[in-house]
């Protein structure tokens, strides 16, 4: 190869970064005045289009928010004014005392604990011995095994709903709190994520454990369960909060309000048919103050748990 | 003594995964072989099932409604999926770095994703009210012509679309802000002494690294959004003129109002076809062509 | 050719200053190692000089023209990054041009470029393929290949070497002595490891705390350190430095003024040949073998001298050592003086004068 080595590489419009006849670095704008003006300017100008942008999204994602809440408590000749209020003068209970009046909140809130508790408790004990299973022994068929597991993770439940409801009425479990909570306790998403939890425990932990006599429930319970901890919690939120707003389900595999959740009755009050939806926000905000409760308390966990599961 | 102890540590893992395996066969294998079966079947849910053999299928593709179902699902699918990842990438970029305000702009972004689909379908109905709903005030405070939002054949599915958007962009752009921020720093070094442009540092290094991540994404949303159901229901119930008409509102419809199972399980089957179909079809598009590490 | 200047170059994260104040000149066509432990800012001068990091204060320029506000893909320099930061998306041929592309060179050119260097650093069959697919030596041959192919007048590699194995690490050294040689940039090369700066380097500069220790060539940094730092940072065991006293009061009292401590290196102490006298110039000392490392071409005993102070002692080519007591001997001129505050004094010749120090 050729050794001529050639002054600083030349960015310039002739190009060639070799033969000495290439120039050295072009000179750079001179640090005059001029210049640090119009580059400081750019910034201020930059500046201002993020705070703008950031103004902007606040109004899209927490805007819609606010008009819930207000609505919810103005009366229906404020919430109906031209041009549109963005205020209440006085804070009234009459929306809320008027949705529980239409619908018996209680009973459903107590529904949305029952199922939302029963599938969280029923997930833990399923998927943690299954995923312990899958993670940690060797046997016959496993790979296949898994694989129909993780097959079962592509269908779309919704598809299925129709022959689980046909099922479900020749067993007589329609209108039960158990039909909303089984088809939701083995998810094979659940299981897959615990698996690779506990795969990457150390073998040489589990073996020190054998070696201690310790039982297959105790290395479960004593070494891998407090590892996975962060894996549990994420499965778990992302559970409730999924069973706590899911509609479909509860809509579709129920014929009576015995079983039925929250997200079924709130849009009940739709049915009032006011002029303006003051009530319907006031029931609206039983279902979305929760949730958004918990999401300000754990705001990072929920964030994280989430994106974790995108990224894979 | 031993022996038994030898079977019983052979025996073990089968205990441990039968509940979920069985939960999942029950759930979810059982019923598809089941939909299979009720879609050659007319039945009402009540009185005794009487066979059809394709008749149900046979039905579904001479009305001329379907076809329109059809096309309802997949517009709906492809402005869904683009918007969302459009949307996503740019937000994601712009909350690409440190500090309180793309903390802040982060939780505030991802908020609508936590709360019900339900909820956000009521407050939009609110919202996009034709006579009294805020976004029409604010067209015509502005001098604009008012939209039909819901009730306009031409705009609803796009409203439809357009909460789902709002919804699901936080979750999509936190999902590629983490890709964006996994892409080792030391690579945009290298790009800088190699005299990269913003432009080709973002064109080949930045979506190559988070190619993988946009796939996954992009599959996610496009199966999400054949099973868009909670918006359809609560906002438009399918109207005005069945222009929100998709698959799976039409299986809900014509197993729950009006009892034709035989016939539902029929464009049951036709939506879980179309979805593999697109799933293989995509994987074989562009598999190739992402890079994975 | 290139020379590199930094002048008054400091660097701080926000409170934490970790150059203070930097002034260093690197020579063109010089194969300089900035050496040290880590956090001593090595890796930050060199990415200050590439341009990846701003100096807070200062000013650094190459080749003549400063380069305070030229971006790092137009300063002239190519870079060698520890981990290789290869483009995983792109093929080996990509990667090596994705620079010559940035900087507009024709396709003609480029083809011919790339293939010129893959010839040379042996990456021809490779070029197809997909980075994930080499090996650890073969992409650090694609991280050279592609900083060569700029024909930048400096080369700045950190800690390139630092992810081979022994064996290859050893025969990379030669072949960038090798490629030093042949294309005569200026080659500024930041590791941690002394056998690494001293082997390589043409000009070694050792830091710590931020600052320059001490900026020479290898054998004049062995020969003469210019504080203790330096001289227990090169050579392995590192220098014995001990309190001026702990060699007895005769050699102390031959101590240059103002002398705190005093260093010998293992390799210069010998074990007392009885059957030949001390001459003048030698210290006798008696002393008692602790341990013994035998590394096959070496010894290295851990003795313990009268007042309890330990020393090392290198030797070569020598039977092995019952542990106890022995004598062993040292030249005054390989002894080194350090005042109290550590930095070396320059040496008067010292009267030499046979010495014996009473055993314990």
């Amino acid at each position: 190869m050729t050794t001529t080595i050639a002054p600083p590489a030349p960015p310039t419009a002739s190009g060639s970064p070799h033969g000495a006849a290439a120039s050295p670095v072009p000179p750079t704008t001179p640090s005059t005045a001029a210049p640090k003006i119009a580059a400081l300017l750019g910034k201020v100008v930059r500046i201002f289009a993020r705070i703008i942008v950031s103004i902007l999204l606040v109004l899209v994602f927490a805007g819609p928010f606010y008009w819930m809440v207000l609505t919810a408590f103005q009366t229906a000749s404020e919430a109906l004014s031209i041009p549109p209020q963005f205020w209440v003068d006085a804070v009234r209970w009459d929306n809320f005392i008027a949705a529980f009046d239409r619908v018996n909140f209680g009973h459903f809130a107590l529904n949305s604990v029952i199922v939302t508790g029963g599938t969280l408790l029923g997930q833990f004990l399923i998927i943690v011995p299954a995923a312990y299973a899958f993670a940690r022994f060797q046997f016959k068929g496993r790979d296949v095994l898994f694989g129909v597991v993780l097959a079962t993770m592509m269908i779309p439940g919704q598809l299925i709903f129709l022959p689980v409801f046909a099922m479900y009425a020749k067993m007589g479990l329609l209108n039960t709190h158990l039909s909303l909570i089984l088809p939701f306790i083995a998810s094979g998403f659940g299981i897959f994520l615990l698996r690779q939890t506990f795969m990457r425990v150390p073998d040489s932990l589990i073996e020190a454990a054998r070696l201690d006599h310790a039982s297959e429930f105790t290395i479960i319970r004593r070494i891998m369960l407090p590892l996975a901890k962060p894996t549990i919690v994420t499965i778990g939120l992302i559970t409730f909060i999924g069973t706590w707003n899911n509609y479909f389900f509860p809509l579709v595999w129920t014929t009576t309000d015995a079983a039925r959740t929250l997200p079924v009755a709130v849009p009940r009050l739709e049915a009032l048919d006011e002029i303006a939806p003051t009530i319907v926000m006031a029931g609206n905000m039983l279902l979305v103050v929760p949730i958004l409760i918990v999401f300000l308390l754990a705001r990072r966990h929920i964030i994280s748990a989430f994106t974790y599961t995108g990224v894979k | 003594m031993k022996n038994a102890l030898l079977r019983d540590r052979r025996l073990l893992p089968y205990a441990l995964i039968a509940p979920a395996l069985v939960i999942l066969a029950v759930f979810y294998l059982y019923p598809i072989g089941y939909n299979a079966v009720l879609s050659v079947f007319s039945w009402d849910l009540r009185g005794p099932m009487k066979f059809v053999g394709f008749g149900n299928f046979a039905e579904l593709f001479t009305d001329p409604d379907f076809g329109k179902v059809i096309q309802n699902t997949l517009v709906y699918m492809g402005m869904e999926v683009s918007l969302v990842m459009i949307f996503g990438l740019i937000l994601a970029l712009f909350l690409n770095r440190q500090g309180w305000l793309s903390e802040f702009l982060q939780g505030v972004s991802f908020a609508p994703n936590v709360i019900a689909l339900v909820s956000v379908s009521l407050i939009f109905v609110w919202l996009m009210d034709d006579d009294i709903g805020l976004f029409n005030q604010i067209l015509s405070a502005v001098g604009l012509e008012p939209v039909g939002w819901l009730s306009d054949p031409q705009v609803a599915l796009f409203s439809l679309v357009l909460v789902s958007v709002w919804k699901s962009v936080g979750l999509n752009a936190l999902i590629i802000l983490s890709a964006l921020q996994s892409i080792p720093r030391y690579l945009f070094e290298a790009a800088d002494l190699d005299n990269a442009s913003a432009w080709t540092r973002f064109r080949r290094i930045t979506i190559p690294m988070i190619s993988p991540t946009l796939f996954f994404l992009v599959l996610v949303n496009v199966i999400g959004s054949f099973q868009a159901f909670d918006t359809i229901n609560v906002m438009t119930q399918g109207g005005p003129q069945s222009s929100t008409n998709t698959l799976i509102f039409s299986v809900y419809r014509e197993g729950f109002e009006y009892y034709r199972v035989g016939y539902a399980a029929a464009i049951a089957v036709v939506l879980m076809v179309l979805v593999g179909l697109i799933t293989v079809l995509y994987f074989r598009a562009f598999q190739k062509r992402v890079h994975y590490r | 050719m290139s020379q590199i200047e930094l002048r008054n170059i400091g660097k701080s994260y926000g409170d934490k200053e970790i150059i203070p104040s930097l002034d260093l000149t690197i020579e063109a066509g010089s194969f300089s190692v900035l050496v040290g432990p880590s956090g001593c800012g090595k890796s930050t001068t060199l990415r200050m000089i590439a341009g990846l990091e701003k100096p807070t204060t200062g000013t650094i320029s190459i080749g003549g023209k400063t380069v305070d506000d030229v971006t790092p893909g137009r300063r002239g320099v190519a870079m060698v990054f520890q981990n290789y930061a290869i483009y995983p998306t792109m093929t080996v041929e990509e990667n090596i041009e994705f620079g010559l592309r940035n900087n507009k060179v024709p396709k003609a050119e480029r083809r011919e470029l790339v293939h010129e260097i893959a010839e040379t650093v042996g990456l021809t069959a490779h070029l197809r393929k997909n980075p994930d697919a080499l090996s650890g030596g073969e992409r650090q041959r694609v991280a050279l290949a592609r900083a060569m192919v700029k024909k930048p007048a400096v080369f700045l590699m950190d800690e390139p070497l630092s992810n081979l194995d022994a064996k290859l690490r050893q025969h990379m050294r030669i072949e960038l002595i090798e490629l030093h040689e042949r294309l005569g940039a200026t080659f500024v090369y930041v590791t941690h490891d002394q056998v690494e700066a001293m082997s390589m380097g043409t000009s070694i500069v050792l830091m710590d705390g931020g600052r320059i220790q001490q900026q020479a060539a290898p054998t004049e940094l062995y020969a003469k350190p210019h504080n203790v730092f330096t001289s227990r940072f090169i050579g392995t065991p590192p220098m014995n430095v001990l309190r001026v006293g702990s060699f007895g009061a005769d050699v102390a009292s031959d101590a240059p003024a103002g002398a705190e401590w005093l260093g010998v290196r293992p390799e210069r102490i010998t074990f007392a040949d009885t059957s030949r006298p001390a001459v003048p110039g030698e210290t006798e000392l008696a002393v008692t073998i602790l341990a013994l490392e035998n590394l096959g071409a070496e010894l290295v005993y851990r003795v313990e001298l009268p007042d309890g102070s330990r020393l090392a002692i290198k030797r070569f080519d020598e039977i092995a050592r019952p542990l106890g007591h022995a004598v062993v001997r040292v030249e005054s001129t390989d002894i080194h003086w350090f005042d109290a505050n550590e930095e070396r004094i320059a040496e008067p010749a010292i009267p030499g004068a046979v010495r014996e120090v009473v055993s314990a």
